[in-house]
């Protein structure tokens, strides 16, 4: 009888909670757009070989610069490559560098505040000062400074823009971890004898990963606008990646001739970004109404 | 609120404020190379001529001293040190960066303050209704639109209208006369100018009211964009809170003790749904700045954010002290205004 009722409290109500989330997810108009074009993309990105007609670095697959036409889709840019089939290839590397960003920050902030709220005291205090310094620059600056110093390219960019990313998880995460730490059970837990670390890995964290969830979707469609950013300041990506930030920084010289170049990777970026706040918005209803407020 | 509150609030901001000038030195150092490194290949400078210029700019010293020095001249005389591309002093250089970027700012700030009021508490009101379905989807198109992509959109956009306008801007159909004062130069076909701050070849001759309008009609685009994300997102936050504060029991009393549903509306839920607006205002400025600054980029516009990057790529340490410093102070004051403005309008909130 108590060992059924713990199970039905306990870890097993885990599952039938997802699944529910799921549903209300799916049943949500805006979130099922939003799902269908990010499903969409995804698999554009995933099956890319299969589905662009051309390879992406094929130079004088068509003439330089042609508008869009049954031959090509978007056109051509002026290598004379397949700009849709670029388009499709650039999904691989926007929205997988936008998730690992968003992974890194996450990663890490998550730690740190957990740290910082469950040690407190002093260790709180400095923690704290130090996301108020990070805070201190808005991202985009602060990535910029740290691409400087680490060097242009796709892979310095997600450690930039995820650094920059660091403080808001932290201070979100601390703040959820300072009200689950005051809850009877972390008590609990720790008059059984459960050290430190079992507590924060075990009892902290997941009840904190309903917020980070929320938090990580939200951040996601800025994470790709900003690292989209900056591959169209020349700082990321770099030629021939057909990344989509870099394919608009690339059609600078020419969108007033061939404006196809520069809408159809933006318009990409544009559907991804939406398409995740679209779900993010109501992700955050469904888990944890308290952070979709004010954010 | 008491003064003693001010003042521990002002107290409170100095370590943040090492912490950050100190944090940005150290990633700006921690750049391979320094300013010199670019001259090494130069047939006319020979080493000792690099290691006199070094000199001259402090580089020989060790980093922690270069901060020291760097934050006493500026404690003491207010100096943020000396820019060595532009050979001249960062306050000197900055001060124009600065103006260009504030003009194209604080016009968009005003305009979304201006809006997003009247959008959210209509949009509320009428909850589900055509118009705040309609402000809803803007509001999703306006968070999702990358701002570079946006002001690139509006620039093709105007150059596609260009040769219609051109054939109406030549001809003498009424229509060109009525459009001709809504466009910046009809006479090229150019509803807006796109590109600059201002038209170079010809501004030095304007007149004053020339002058204005000449900055309105370059203003245009690139506020429009602005605008459009800050307005999207303070829009979504305001009309949550209006709709919270709408089905909030203190409202419905007011409803039952006969009050007009304007004043309810006004007096009783915006009144409190203005709150998270108020506390936002200290990061906004930082954050139209960052925003703003891939429009200066694709519109040339001469502002902060062109001149940041040309600065990191030259490692000219001092110019991207002076703005990172700027925009760091920006943020603390603008936090501690909203603070302070946020117990003014709100009497529950106290501060002790």
């Amino acid at each position: 009888m108590s060992v059924e009722l713990v199970q039905q409290t306990g870890v097993s109500s885990a599952k039938p909670r997802w699944r529910k989330v799921v549903r209300q997810l799916v049943m949500n108009p805006g979130a099922f757009i939003g799902a269908l074009i990010l499903l969409v993309l995804v698999f554009g990105a995933l099956f890319a070989p299969w589905i662009a007609p051309y390879d992406w670095n094929e130079q004088w697959v068509g003439p330089r610069l042609a508008p869009p036409s049954t031959d090509h889709f978007f056109g051509t840019d002026r290598f004379g490559r397949d700009v849709f089939s670029r388009m499709i290839y650039g999904g691989r590397f926007s929205l997988s560098v936008g998730i690992a960003t968003v992974l890194f920050s996450m990663i890490i902030g998550s730690l740190f505040g957990v740290f910082i709220g469950y040690t407190g005291g002093r260790v709180d205090h400095f923690g704290v000062m130090a996301i108020d310094v990070m805070l201190g620059f808005p991202p985009i600056v602060l990535a910029i400074l740290i691409v400087a110093v680490l060097g242009v390219g796709l892979p310095n960019v997600v450690v930039a823009v995820g650094i920059a990313g660091i403080p808001r998880f932290a201070r979100v995460v601390r703040g959820a971890t300072l009200a689950i730490k005051a809850r009877p059970f972390v008590e609990a837990t720790q008059a059984i004898g459960a050290g430190h670390f079992r507590v924060m890995v075990w009892h902290l964290i997941p009840n904190v990963l309903p917020t980070i969830t929320v938090l990580a979707t939200l951040n996601l469609a800025g994470a790709i606008i900003s690292t989209a950013s900056l591959s169209f300041l020349g700082l990321g990506a770099q030629p021939p990646t057909p990344e989509w930030g870099a394919m608009l920084y690339q059609s600078r010289e020419f969108y007033r001739f061939a404006p196809w170049n520069m809408i159809f990777p933006g318009l990409a970026l544009f559907l991804s970004v939406m398409s995740v706040n679209l779900m993010g918005d109501r992700l955050s209803e469904v888990l944890d109404p308290r952070v979709s407020k004010g954010h | 609120m008491t003064f003693g509150y001010l003042v521990r609030r002002v107290l409170q901001m100095i370590p943040t404020f090492i912490g950050a000038t100190l944090l940005a030195f150290l990633i700006i150092q921690a750049a391979p190379g320094d300013f010199t490194d670019r001259f090494i290949l130069e047939p006319n400078m020979d080493a000792a001529q690099l290691e006199r210029m070094e000199a001259r700019f402090g580089l020989d010293k060790p980093v922690p001293l270069q901060y020291l020095n760097w934050m006493w001249s500026l404690l003491r005389f207010g100096y943020l040190g000396e820019s060595f591309s532009y050979r001249a002093p960062v306050n000197v250089v900055i001060i124009p960066l600065i103006w260009n970027s504030m003009s194209l700012v604080l016009v968009s700030l005003f305009l979304t303050y201006l809006l997003t009021i009247p959008i959210a508490v209509i949009s509320a009101v009428r909850q589900y209704s055509f118009l705040d379905k309609a402000v809803t989807f803007l509001s999703f198109f306006g968070l999702a639109i990358p701002n570079f992509f946006f002001i690139l959109v509006l620039i093709v956009g105007v150059l596609m209208l260009q040769p219609v306008l051109r054939d109406l801007g030549a001809g003498d159909s009424i229509f060109g006369a009525l459009i001709r004062p809504l466009s910046y130069d009809l006479e090229r076909g150019l509803l807006f100018p796109v590109g600059g701050m201002r038209t170079s070849q010809i501004y030095d001759q304007l007149t004053v009211w020339g002058k204005l309008q000449d900055r309105f009609w370059h203003l245009v685009l690139p506020v429009l964009v602005v605008t459009t994300a800050s307005l999207a997102s303070l829009v979504r936050v305001l009309r949550g809170q209006m709709l919270e504060f709408l089905r909030a029991d203190f409202v419905r009393t007011a409803r039952a003790k006969g009050l007009a549903e304007s004043t309810v509306t006004y007096k009783h839920a915006l009144r409190n749904a203005l709150n998270p607006l108020i506390s936002s205002t200290g990061a906004i400025l930082p954050e139209l700045v960052g925003g703003a600054g891939l429009v200066e980029f694709v519109v040339r516009w001469p502002g902060i954010t062109p001149a940041f990057v040309a600065a990191i790529a030259a490692q000219d340490i001092y110019i991207i002290m002076g703005l990172l410093t700027l925009s760091a102070v920006l943020l603390m004051i603008g936090n501690l205004l909203a603070d302070v403005l946020l117990v003014t309008v709100d009497p529950r909130i106290r501060y002790s």
